[in-house]
């Protein structure tokens, strides 16, 4: 009897299980998180320099639906007689919530893939538990713990997972949890058959219209599509989506993300610069920032890419200036790659242009470990320099970031992004913690 | 912000304490590789150091830090300047000091239940001047948060 069931065990192929675990309305949600008051209320999230709608509350969302993505200026009035609160982007403080977020998530499974800064996908295989249950579970101990509302949807590819976080998005009889594996055949192909491809993970508008002028019109459609047809018409990636929404699994976990190939720091001025010292200071900040990260995660460059450009909307000729070098050797070093920038931005530079945005881009990145100096030792001072950047960043970390910074960078960052309507960093700096009365 | 901005606050190295000061090398003796274990990779300080976190903030996603400004709570150990330690994963009971969100602004306050009666207590020698806010019936009551520990600077 024993070894009949084992067998039997042994020989049943487990289906997978995964579910996505998405927050509601991200970065409005993280501003209510620390201002109870405004529960309930229409929320706005702008763009860096405060340029356009980038998210939306529910709330928001139903008075003023074509709101994302148009220029804030456009809407202020309107939204202001709404009573649209509105936020500067601050992302120190997403950065934090999305981080408690995901360390959260980890108790409720044995494999975790961080989709994004608001989704991360789940194994469940093999977890033996009702799912709807389970993910009820997963959603209350989010909001318990971080305050932030989420919504669960289990499916056995992580295509049709997405697909039920979505049903559990939008259907509030879902409750914020939509299970589709214990879903039977005709209830799902009668969800399926009420939803445009568009929720489909990775279809797009463009190629929603393709599919459209095809006749598939709805999920289903799109499902019982014959794969190879698809394939020899739109490619491999299509016919993957296929293979999973009928529950074959084309697209695994993956455990790490991977690994960024550039590392980019760049910013709107608050206002328009046109003189090269200051634009020189803008480029200092920004090669220091950029190498800051790449540190911070181990790698070096290889070339090194600088751009400044007027704003496409100005009255002027629009002026886009980039160029990159490659380095001698692969560096870390914040002196190097400044060294390097500067020299760049020199080129691009020319006078009577008002400047709207620069950047600093690291490109070619590879790992620390084994790295050799060249012929002729273009790292000669590298020791030295390596402790002092060492000591930099150490006090950057200690004080305030950018306590301690390059000659070029300047005292006074007037080109700094403008953020009018930011909230403080609740959680991350010490002196704009929520104060208790 | 970087991976977990508490931790990292909480955990530059001016936290540590080494608790045992003897060097041990590797090839000294088969006890001293056994203890290889407990050596901290830092310092090399045989039997690690003391992390306040793994105390005071037990459950990292759950924990935010509040600084107190005001004197309700004074009786209790709270005074302006107290690093309150707020955890949002503790149920609130009664006498618990919780975080509570009135009006425009978070207060900290003690809480009291019994029966029917829910209030949130100053704990002040005038207790003329913080009187307890008392809530009933359809009055809302949202706790943010419970006061795990405070921090004060002497």
């Amino acid at each position: 009897m024993l070894y009949g069931g084992w067998l039997n065990m042994a020989l049943t192929p487990i289906k997978r299980v995964f579910a996505l675990c998405d927050a509601n309305s991200f970065y409005a949600s993280c501003e209510k998180v620390f201002r109870p008051d405004l529960e309930g209320k229409p929320i706005v999230v702008l763009s860096n320099n405060d340029g356009c709608v980038i998210a939306q509350s529910r709330e928001a969302k139903e008075i003023l639906e074509i709101y994302m993505c148009r220029p804030w200026h456009e809407l202020q009035k309107d939204a202001q007689r709404l009573g649209v609160i509105c936020f500067s982007s601050n992302y120190e403080l997403y950065g934090n919530m999305s981080n408690r977020f995901m360390q959260t998530l980890r108790q409720f499974t044995f494999r975790q893939e961080v989709y994004s800064i608001d989704e991360s996908f789940l194994e469940m295989t093999g977890i033996n538990r009702n799912y709807s249950d389970y993910g009820l579970e997963i959603k209350n101990t989010v909001k318990r713990w971080t305050g932030l509302p989420i919504c669960v949807g289990f499916g056995h590819t992580k295509t049709l997972a997405k697909l039920a976080n979505h049903i559990a998005k939008k259907q509030d009889k879902f409750n914020g949890v939509c299970d589709l594996t214990t879903l039977n055949s005709t209830d799902l192909d009668h969800i399926m058959e009420s939803l445009p491809v568009s929720k489909v993970w990775g279809i797009g508008k463009r190629l929603e219209l393709k599919l459209n002028a095809l006749g598939v019109h709805n999920i289903l459609r799109l499902k019982r599509a014959d794969p190879k047809r698809i394939r020899d018409e739109f490619g491999v990636v299509l016919e993957s989506t296929i293979n999973e929404l009928n529950g074959q699994v084309i697209l695994e976990m993956e455990d790490k993300l991977p690994e960024a190939k550039q590392v980019m720091s760049s910013r709107s001025f608050g206002a328009r610069v046109s003189d090269l010292q200051a634009l020189k200071q803008a480029i200092a900040y920004h090669a220091s920032m950029a190498s800051d990260r790449m540190r911070a995660k181990g790698l070096y460059a290889n070339a090194v890419y600088v751009f400044a450009q007027n704003s496409p909307f100005d009255q002027a000729k629009f002026y886009g200036g980039s160029l990159t070098i490659g380095l001698p050797s692969p560096t870390d070093n914040t002196m190097q790659i400044n060294q390097a920038a500067q020299w760049l931005i020199k080129r691009i530079f020319k006078p009577g242009i008002y400047y709207q945005k620069a950047g600093v881009m690291l490109m070619g990145l590879v790992p620390k470990a084994g790295q050799q100096g060249d012929l002729f030792d273009y790292n000669a001072n590298h020791i030295k320099k390596t402790k002092l950047i060492e000591t930099m960043d150490a006090l950057n970390r200690k004080y305030a970031k950018g306590t301690i910074i390059l000659g070029g960078e300047g005292l006074t960052k007037d080109w700094k992004m403008r953020r009018n309507f930011k909230s403080p960093n609740y959680t991350g700096n010490w002196n704009e913690l929520p104060i208790l009365h | 912000m970087p991976a977990n901005a508490l931790k990292a606050s909480l955990h530059p190295p001016h936290f540590s304490l080494p608790l045992y000061g003897g060097k041990v090398s590797a090839a000294q003796s088969r006890w001293a590789s056994a203890a290889q274990d407990y050596i901290d990779d830092d310092t090399g300080v045989l039997g690690g150091r003391l992390d306040l976190n793994e105390r005071f903030v037990t459950n990292p996603p759950s924990t935010f830090v509040m600084p107190v400004d005001g004197e309700s709570m004074i009786k209790a150990g709270i005074f302006p300047g107290t690093i309150a330690i707020v955890d949002k994963n503790i149920d609130a009971k009664s006498g618990s000091i919780v975080v509570v969100w009135y009006g425009d602004k978070y207060i900290v306050k003690r809480l009291y239940i019994k029966g029917n009666t829910v209030k949130l207590r100053s704990e002040h020698p005038n207790l003329r001047e913080y009187r307890p806010i008392l809530f009933k019936g359809d009055d809302e009551l949202v706790i943010w948060g419970v006061v795990k520990h405070g921090i004060n600077t002497y």
